[in-house]
């Protein structure tokens, strides 16, 4: 065999190996680039679920709860003190 | 043809060294999203946490508002039913002391009345026994006012009785004094008118024989002598009828004034008679 036909082949081969490792890396660079995509999606996705968490959480009216409960434990207070005085 | 198949070597190698690169910078972007996703996925479990955590503070305080409102439901109704009760209690208690009152006023009504028709009976037996005290004294003082009646009569009538006869005796006295002293007027005869007589002695004669019996009269009549008197009477009509006959009648009020005398002669005589009489009752 001379060398021509030997680097021929080598250079078949090479383009083989790289053909086949470019396919590999691209189909590898495109899955990731879906899952980044994805990640992207559910990244997107955890940010409105943190946004409706906080909306709901300041949705929750504690606060109003809270006025509600000192009205109410007042107003307990008083009755009582109405109860005993009767 | 060598040529070719180098440049289709060096180009599939470039590419393949492209696509590694690339591959590497994707799988790069792809840890570091991943780590972001990991973030925010804990940043997810901390909001849920939290929020979790919310909503059992919000459970937690909506039970205790619930549980304040409950409490104090019931405490409200405490208050009414403590409220009725002790108006049922002081409407309880009014109405005793109400019926208790009333008991009472029927206990003094019973008693009064008891009271009363002790009285009654008391005051009907005292009346009675006054009435029938009254009634006796009445009869005793019926039967003294009787009796004084009966004396105050006995004296009246005696009293009248004494009154009449003195009255009687007064006036027998009265009667013959005054016929007394009627005859006294009639001792000399004063109706006599001489006229034209001439037997002037035997007038003389029959005038002194008119005093004659005129005192005649008035003594038999003094002396109570009835038969005296009956004489001296006689007399003295014949006196004054012989007076009247001698003047031829002119003289007829000798007669009358005989008839006087006469009169208060029996006039004394019935009066003093009536005297005696009563002087007799009266002892």
């Amino acid at each position: 065999m001379d060398k021509e036909k030997i680097i021929n082949i080598a250079l078949i081969v090479v383009i083989i190996a790289a053909i086949f490792g470019g396919r590999y890396y691209y189909s590898q660079s495109t899955e990731a680039n879906s899952s980044i995509e994805n990640v992207h999606k559910k990244i997107e996705q955890n940010h409105k679920e943190i946004s409706d968490l906080k909306s709901k959480t300041s949705n929750l009216n504690i606060r109003q709860l809270s006025v509600e409960k000192s009205r109410l434990e007042k107003q307990q207070e008083q009755l009582k003190k109405q109860l005993e005085s009767i | 043809m060598d040529a070719l198949l180098k440049l289709a070597a060096v180009l599939t190698l470039l590419w393949g060294g492209w696509m590694y690169f690339k591959n590497s910078d994707s799988e790069t972007e792809l840890r570091k999203v991943r780590n972001e996703l990991k973030v925010s996925k804990g940043e997810v479990g901390e909001a849920q946490a939290s929020y979790e955590a919310e909503v059992k503070k919000r459970d937690a305080l909506a039970e205790e508002v619930n549980a304040l409102k409950e409490q104090n439901q019931q405490l409200e109704k405490d208050i009414r039913a403590k409220i009725k009760e002790k108006s049922e209690r002081a409407a309880q208690e009014r109405r005793d002391r109400l019926a208790a009152e009333e008991e009472a006023r029927e206990e003094r009504r019973k008693a009064r009345e008891a009271e009363l028709a002790k009285a009654k009976e008391e005051r009907d037996a005292k009346w009675k026994q006054e009435e029938e005290e009254e009634r006796k004294r009445q009869e005793e003082e019926d039967a003294k006012q009787e009796e004084e009646d009966a004396k105050y009569a006995a004296e009246r009538a005696a009293e009248r009785e004494r009154s009449a006869s003195q009255w009687q005796s007064e006036e027998c006295k009265q009667k013959i004094k005054s016929a007394n002293v009627k005859m006294q007027r009639y001792l000399s005869c004063r109706a006599y008118d001489p006229g034209d007589v001439q037997d002037y002695g035997r007038i003389d004669l029959l005038k002194k024989k008119w005093t004659l019996n005129v005192q005649a009269c008035l003594k038999a009549a003094n002396d109570g002598n009835r038969k005296k008197l009956k004489a001296a009477s006689k007399a003295l009509r014949d006196t004054a009828n012989g007076l009247n006959s001698m003047s031829g009648g002119k003289n007829a009020g000798c007669l009358s004034d005989a008839a006087e005398v006469i009169e208060a002669a029996e006039t004394i005589i019935d009066a003093t008679k009536q005297l005696k009489k009563l002087n007799l009752q009266g002892r």
